[in-house]
């Protein structure tokens, strides 16, 4: 035996229950904190791809379709049912201060189809000013091109590439969007062509009624998107005030409640991931203090040597770090393991938009889930280390056990 | 090396008594020769492993200093004294000394392991010179009492050091081994190193260069 290290290991084994005590805590910590942060970045991540979706500032529906009880519902949908604004609203919207791109939407409300069991919004867009719903159709029609494509929200009840037959007319589903527990999971959104031809072959003189509204430039609502340099408030308060009957929301507004539910839950898992934080750091350095007071005899021994405080820190230290740096390794593996088995789980548990962290994220918190437990490892190996190689060798080798 | 106590002493904060202060270590001159064994004995709580770990750089003493060669060994900082301790200066403590992860050959060649270095072949000579090269691979808490005591002795003398300190080193020890013990230690002195040896038994005596009383804290020579 020529090396320290080779002492560090001998200690380590000489001592199993401690050693695999620290390893566990240590792996306790890496799994809660890998799992944590990954459950917390999902919630996140299904978060803002619901903004994203949504993709507008501000968002402008006729008052009426509004009632003070299904507010927040009513403007995330954003088609308000049966409810239209006249179309030079939005010429009167795009020449105000502060607007910049703008686009108008329409929607048949479908009460009956055999995609979904509720209600379903048809939703056109405009292909020449849409900025929210095209992104997605782009993406993945170019090669399809053999019939129109649509984007469906979640609760419709098809897959990406699968042929929906709505009165007759075929239309590909070229994405799907994410659950959001918003409106948008029962909208189908399509281009105006495609919307008329349905509204068409259905042969319901409601639906035909309200498409030569739409022919007469109707719009169930507005999007907009806020021009740099602009205050979102200020532009929606303006159109509120000169643009009658009509309401306009802030999209961040309106995502409050998805977002308050959102926040409650990662709140509540960073609470958890600190509370276990504490609690490692806590027994992590009582286990050590504790051990290296019964072991300052040896420590003594080691100091008349030759060995100095600092020698006799990095023997701890070495200790520490060896442990909860395997410790660290099989605690993000399972963390890993828990999160890939509990991802579906956790889903259908909360109800909230959850998107699985990107590799740069998950290697990210890998890192993180690896460094933590090894740094709170070493601080609280420091600490207790601090309390006996401060001493000098000739009080601590008085100091029997 | 020679070793210089310059009006060291050394007192301790102990609750109870009038003052609070307890002087463990009356203020005194102390040398100890190269090439000499020099004992102190005394009373149980005189002071004697005190006086020792002030001499030894383990103990920094209230007042007072401590010369090795004219260098002075508390105007060290901690990484340059613990160098100096492994090099020039073994210590055999008072009571049961061993690192109990490591088997005998382990514990021996520790001073060389500390600094990285090989001290196998040493500590093997060492073991053989002390009648326990049968226990290399033992571990600590299988030797009885006498073999630990000579396993701690390998310890201090495996780096042929220029000062030895040994507490009571032959407290457990039968008359064999206790001559074994104290013949080493003579033998080291004739070959030029300064010993100092706190003891309680009579008998050693005769090894003795020099002798000093311990008295409440308070040092006289007898020899
Ligand atoms: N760190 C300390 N704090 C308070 N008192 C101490 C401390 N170290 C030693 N003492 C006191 O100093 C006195 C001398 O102790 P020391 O260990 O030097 O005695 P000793 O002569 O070696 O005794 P023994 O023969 O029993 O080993 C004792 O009364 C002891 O209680
Ligand atoms: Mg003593």
């Amino acid at each position: 035996m020529t090396h320290l290290r080779q002492l560090i290991f001998r200690n380590l084994v000489k001592r199993p229950v401690r050693s695999i005590a620290l390893c566990l805590l240590a792996a306790v910590l890496s799994a809660v904190l890998f799992a944590g942060t990954c459950t917390v970045q999902s919630l996140e991540n299904g978060f803002r791809a619901m903004e994203m979706r949504l993709g507008a500032d501000i968002m402008v529906v006729p008052y009426a379709a509004i009632s003070k009880k299904n507010f927040d519902n009513a403007v995330l949908l954003g088609n308000a049912g049966a409810f239209y604004m006249p179309g030079e609203y939005m010429d009167k919207i795009a020449r105000m201060e502060g607007v910049g791109k703008i686009s108008s939407q329409f929607c048949l409300t479908l009460t009956e189809t055999e995609y979904c069991d509720v209600p379903v919004c048809l939703m056109a867009y405009d292909p020449e000013t849409d900025f929210t719903v095209k992104p997605w159709i782009l993406e993945s029609d170019g090669e399809a091109g053999k019939s129109r494509g649509v984007v469906i929200g979640s609760r419709i009840d098809a897959k990406v590439g699968e042929t929906l037959s709505l009165f007759g007319t075929d239309v590909t589903v070229s994405a799907r969007l994410d659950q959001s527990d918003t409106d948008c999971d029962t909208t189908v959104y399509m281009d105006p062509e495609t919307l008329r031809s349905i509204a068409d072959a259905s042969g319901d003189e409601t639906l035909k009624e309200r498409i030569r509204g739409y022919d007469g430039n109707a719009a169930s609502s507005i999007l907009i998107d806020v021009k740099d340099g602009y205050d979102v408030e200020s532009v929606k308060n303006d159109i509120n005030i000169h643009i009658k009957k009509v309401r306009a929301v802030q999209s961040q507004h309106v995502l409050t409640h998805a977002a308050s539910g959102m926040g409650g839950v990662s709140r509540g898992v960073k609470l958890l991931m600190a509370a276990v934080w504490a609690v490692c750091v806590g027994v992590m350095a009582a286990v050590l203090v504790f051990e290296t007071r019964e072991r300052r005899r040896e420590f003594a021994l080691l100091r008349i040597m030759g060995a100095s405080g600092r020698k006799i820190s990095g023997i701890v230290r070495g200790e520490v770090l060896s442990v909860s740096g395997i410790g660290a390794l099989t605690g993000t593996l399972a963390g890993l393991i828990l999160v890939l088995a509990g991802n579906g789980w956790m889903v259908r548990w909360l109800s909230l938009p959850f998107l699985f962290p990107d590799a740069a994220q998950m290697a990210w918190n890998v890192l993180l889930s690896l460094l933590i437990p090894t740094v709170t490892g070493a601080a609280a190996a420091a600490f207790a280390a601090g309390r006996i190689s401060g001493k000098e060798p000739g009080t601590l080798l008085r100091e029997e056990t | 090396m020679e070793v210089i106590a310059q009006q060291i002493r050394k007192e301790f904060i102990r609750a109870g008594s009038q003052t609070n202060i307890f002087t463990a270590v009356a203020p005194c001159d102390f040398l100890i020769p190269a090439g000499q064994v020099t004992m102190i004995h005394g009373r149980s709580g005189s002071g004697k492993s005190t006086m020792l770990n002030l001499l030894a750089g383990i103990l920094h003493p209230t007042e007072g200093k401590v010369f090795y060669d004219g260098a002075d060994l508390y105007a060290m900082k901690d990484e340059e004294l613990s160098g100096f301790r492994n090099r020039h200066i073994g210590y055999v403590p008072q009571g049961r000394s061993a690192v109990f992860s490591l088997n005998v050959l382990e514990n021996v060649m520790l001073p060389y392991t500390l600094y990285e270095e090989d001290g196998r072949n040493a500590a093997r000579r060492m073991l053989e010179r002390f009648g326990i090269a049968d226990l290399s691979e033992v571990m600590p808490d299988r030797l009885s009492g006498g073999e630990l005591r000579r396993m701690a002795i390998a310890r201090a003398l495996v780096r042929k050091p220029e000062v030895i300190f040994a507490d009571e080193p032959t407290g457990d020890l039968d008359d064999e081994n206790t001559e074994a013990v104290l013949d080493s230690l003579c033998q080291l002195a004739r070959e030029g190193a300064a010993v100092l040896i706190v003891t309680h038994e009579e008998d050693a005596f005769a090894y003795a260069d020099r002798i000093f009383a311990m008295n409440a804290g308070t040092l006289s020579q007898e020899r």
